[in-house]
């Protein structure tokens, strides 16, 4: 029945001899006991990263490499030359005004305190720690047109009834409460909290808002083995096209995409079971979570897999590949608290796993752009299996754009391919977001609105450009549109829309009619002025809208 | 042996295989600079320097409500209902204070709102008045009284969140485009060979005068070769933006990873002969090694970390990587050499 699945676990097992097995099984103890060992010894590359000296003081922090110094004279002139960041004595810290000892005058800071507190402790005891903390997150609903509802005296009830009171806690317990949240006061930027009766307390010191970062190993755990199992997939294709292999498929009745199905499950079924090992151990859900990501990333392997013109480009194109869907997945995560968060399915994982509550709603509209540009990339994978295609030397970039026009025949699939290709536009705007972050803020809302401008375009441009009919603009743009409008049912993007306009209804279709239309006349002369007149009018409109003109 | 070289150099010019490798560096540092976005506003969220947030303080509490409070409630009710109404960010209840006892504070923050992040940065002020307020009151010094000066004996503000910054640049986005830097050395110097070994042009070559040693090394050249230009690129960038404390130390330290991945990437395609064993193989081993890189200050990714920020660092901790490298790269030329005797 599946031909193609048994010759490829024939030629696996070939390949993959009993003695390599046997190999490849210690090396991967191996790995996996030196993974275990290091987690266990914990994150230590900036340990002794900073110097420090003192006249009366011994520093025992990892942080800091220490120094004894004869007199407060040599200690300044220490720090005056470069060659400890921090000077410290009798109640006085002495930095220099530059960011490695203006640093290491923080962690001394912190260190400070934290000795502080355990003498505070030894000392007074529980009454040194007058105030502990415990965090409750609700969710609200403001919507600024409406008058608010009041909370209901049910919920308020409830609400107060969570509230601990000094009566609630024992006093043996609370000394336990307080003696724990001193032993984890941050010291070397770490803040946790002490979980007892599901809540979490914390000194004043040490409250800060909630974080998933701690969790974001685990989603590794789940993640990474799979890329093994990607790795072969992508070099068992590779092969495939190196050695000319798949243009005798492609003369036989198999099919491209049957081919590319029946290559893609033996190594598809072996990340479902390397996801699911952990899943087990953890007994969580996580498989569910990690399924659309690797739907994502196995066709994005076989489209560069079939595309490259050599071994090396494939594994630089799948290292950007992948770099590019693994920041998207996990890096979410560290905005745990802001909407931004849901973006991404591994986000819901981490929840999961921190026992937090969400909707099965977010979760799907987070998985969705995923598959649909998982299910996209297999079908232009699939049409890229030529042999015309297969023995160009165009690169893998220009390739995607001529299968992706060449996809483009007729109107209605232009239509369908249209609301396909707003998921890629979001997924590289997401990057865009994340790059203007990184400069001052009114250039960056400016690269902004340029760089959506651009990619919105590219796509559409590629649909229109083979026929080139302001039919074919009304198709392309209507399917564009319509798609964007949908994915503002996910509260993610329809916070978000602020930032990549899309609240209003008939501007944003006018806009992307007007801008598709425009390419479909000016294109018939020259492509790039249909692009950059394309471009221009939806960068106007982004601005424009965005400022509030 | 030159020829070699020059037909791989060509290729990769030809197929502009460098650009995308270029991208992944310059990826990897933007993405880091955003997750140090990420924590600087989970550790200190007033960096993102919004202002406005209110907060409220409900219950029988008369000495946390003189601690910064915006709005002062008598029952919990009234806070919650401006709470849920948009009227404050955040709410702290204290039932009843006990000035001379612990006192269990619940603090309400708003779920999945950037305002909940920036008003729990007040509370956590409001509270750390509460609780100096409460020593105080008990007798009980409220803070060290250690104090900041410069080297010219100026009162210093110590600014929060500057080490996180400092520490995830120097130990974490440092040493991570080392190893990817090496990683890529690595994939391509397996690339470079299996391409030969599965085209059979690695029989043809070996017809000719070049002998299988010199295959190797011209291959692992073209690797360090390359793996040298993104070296250079990264550490240009980083030494025009943050600055580095040693460029060249760092250049050589990199260089020696490099040797260290593509003399392991070759050794792997000498053994297996096809790439997807030989990836395999490298690739296991890679994800170990950049875990345990990170384990200890002894390796790599710290002694990467203090090269670059100008911290003590011994010379055996330094020169064990150009050294295992350089043996890695002659055992894998021995290899070679014993290889072509065998066969």
């Amino acid at each position: 029945m599946l031909p193609l699945l048994k010759a490829e676990l024939k030629k696996s097992s070939r390949r993959m001899t009993g003695n390599f097995r046997i190999f490849l099984l210690i090396l991967s103890i191996a790995a996996i006991a030196v993974s275990y060992v290091s987690f266990s010894h914990g994150f230590s590359s900036d340990s002794g990263i900073y110097t420090s000296a003192s006249d009366r003081y011994l520093i025992q922090n990892r942080l800091f490499q220490h120094f004894t110094v004869e007199s407060f004279q040599d200690g300044i002139e220490l720090l005056k030359e470069g060659k400890i960041d921090v000077f410290i004595t009798d109640t006085r810290v002495f930095v220099r005004d530059d960011m490695k000892s203006m640093s290491a005058g923080e962690e001394m800071k912190r260190f400070i305190e934290t000795e502080f507190s355990k003498w505070l402790y030894n000392k007074y005891g529980e009454k040194a720690f007058p105030v502990l903390i415990r965090a409750e997150y609700l969710k609200r609903e403001i919507k600024p047109e409406f008058t608010p509802k009041p909370i209901s005296a049910e919920e308020i009830e409830k609400i107060q009834e969570r509230a601990p009171s000094k009566e609630k806690i024992e006093s043996e317990k609370r000394e336990e409460v307080i003696k724990k949240a001193i032993e984890q006061k941050p010291s070397g930027g770490e803040v946790v909290g002490i979980k007892r009766k599901g809540a979490e307390f914390y000194t004043p010191d040490t409250f800060s808002p909630p974080s998933l970062i701690s969790k974001m190993v685990q989603a590794f755990l789940f993640l990474i083995p799979s890329f093994f199992a990607m790795q072969l997939f992508s070099s068992s294709l590779a092969e495939d096209v190196r050695l000319k292999r798949i243009e005798i498929f492609l003369s036989t009745p198999l099919g491209n995409t049957n081919y590319l199905f029946q290559k893609m499950i033996p190594y598809f079924t072996l990340s479902v079971i390397f996801a699911l090992i952990p899943s087990v151990i953890m007994a969580s859900k996580g498989i569910v979570y990690v399924l659309p990501a690797f739907i994502l990333l196995f066709s994005a392997q076989a489209f560069i897999a079939v595309n490259s013109r050599s071994y090396r480009e494939l594994t630089f194109l799948i290292l950007v590949a992948n770099l590019l869907v693994l920041v998207y997945l996990v890096i979410p995560s560290v905005f745990s608290g802001l909407p931004l968060s849901d973006i991404s399915p591994i986000t819901f994982l981490l929840r999961d796993l921190a026992n937090e509550k969400f909707s099965l709603a977010d979760f799907l509209m987070s998985s969705a752009p995923l598959i649909f540009m998982g299910l996209t990339l297999i079908h232009l994978s699939s049409e890229s299996m030529t042999v015309e295609s297969i023995q160009s030397y165009s690169s893998p970039f220009k390739k995607f754009a001529e299968i992706m026009s060449s996809s483009a025949k007729s109107d209605s699939i232009s239509f369908v391919l249209a609301a396909m290709t707003v998921f890629f536009s979001f997924f590289f705007e997401f990057f865009l977001i994340f790059f203007s972050l990184s400069v001052p803020l009114l250039p960056s809302f400016a690269v902004l609105m340029l760089g959506v401008a651009l990619i919105e375009e590219f796509f559409k441009s590629l649909l229109i450009y083979p026929a080139r009919t302001i039919r074919r603009a009304l198709a392309v743009a209507s399917g564009f549109f319509l798609a964007e409008k949908s994915l503002l049912f996910a509260k993610v993007f329809s916070d978000y829309s602020i930032v990549l306009p899309g609240q209003f209804l008939l501007f944003p279709f006018l806009l992307h009619l007007t801008a598709s239309s425009i390419f479909a006349v000016l294109s018939r002369k020259d492509w790039r002025l249909g692009y950059i007149a394309a471009v221009a009018i939806h960068f106007a409109y982004n601005y424009m809208a965005v400022s509030g003109i | 042996m030159r020829a070699m070289i020059a037909k791989d150099l060509k290729m990769i010019a030809r197929e502009r295989t460098i650009i995308s490798a270029i991208a992944i560096l310059i990826f990897i540092a933007s993405f880091s600079s955003i997750i140090t976005f990420g924590l600087l506003v989970l550790y200190k969220p007033d960096f993102i320097a919004l202002s406005g947030v209110k907060v409220g303080v409900a219950g029988d509490c008369p000495i946390l409500k003189m601690s910064g409070a915006d709005v002062k409630y008598t029952i919990l009710k009234d806070g919650l209902n401006d709470f849920y109404g948009g009227k404050i960010d955040a709410l702290i209840y204290l039932p009843e204070e006990n000035a001379s006892s612990v006192n269990f504070v619940t603090v309400y923050l708003p779920k999945d709102e950037i305002s909940g992040i920036i008003a729990s940065s007040k509370v956590k002020d409001i509270l750390k008045e509460y609780q100096e307020r409460l020593r105080k009151i008990n007798g009980i010094p409220p803070s060290h009284g250690f104090r900041f000066y410069d080297e010219n004996f100026r009162r210093a503000e110590i600014r929060e969140g500057s080490s996180i910054t400092f520490r995830f640049i120097y130990a974490v986005l440092i040493p991570l485009l080392l190893i990817t830097t090496a990683i890529i050395s690595g994939g391509l110097a397996i690339d470079l060979i299996s391409e030969e070994y599965e085209t059979k042009t690695y029989e043809v070559i070996l017809s000719t005068p070049m002998s299988s040693s010199e295959f190797i090394s011209s291959k692992i050249f073209v690797s360090l070769l390359i793996s040298s230009i993104l070296s250079l690129i990264w550490i240009v960038l980083i030494y025009l933006n943050v600055g580095i404390q040693n460029p060249v130390f760092l250049f050589i330290l990199s260089i020696s990873l490099s040797m260290i991945f593509s003399s392991l990437g070759s050794i792997s395609s000498l053994v297996f002969k096809d790439r997807e064993r030989s990836q395999l193989v490298f690739s296991i081993i890679s994800v170990s090694a950049v875990t345990a890189s990170f384990s200890s200050s002894s390796m790599m990714a710290g002694v990467a970390a203090r090269v670059s920020a100008g911290s003590y660092f011994t010379p055996l901790e330094f020169l064990a990587y150009p050294f295992a490298g350089a043996a890695l790269l002659i055992f894998g030329v021995f290899l070679s050499k014993r290889w072509e005797i065998l066969e």
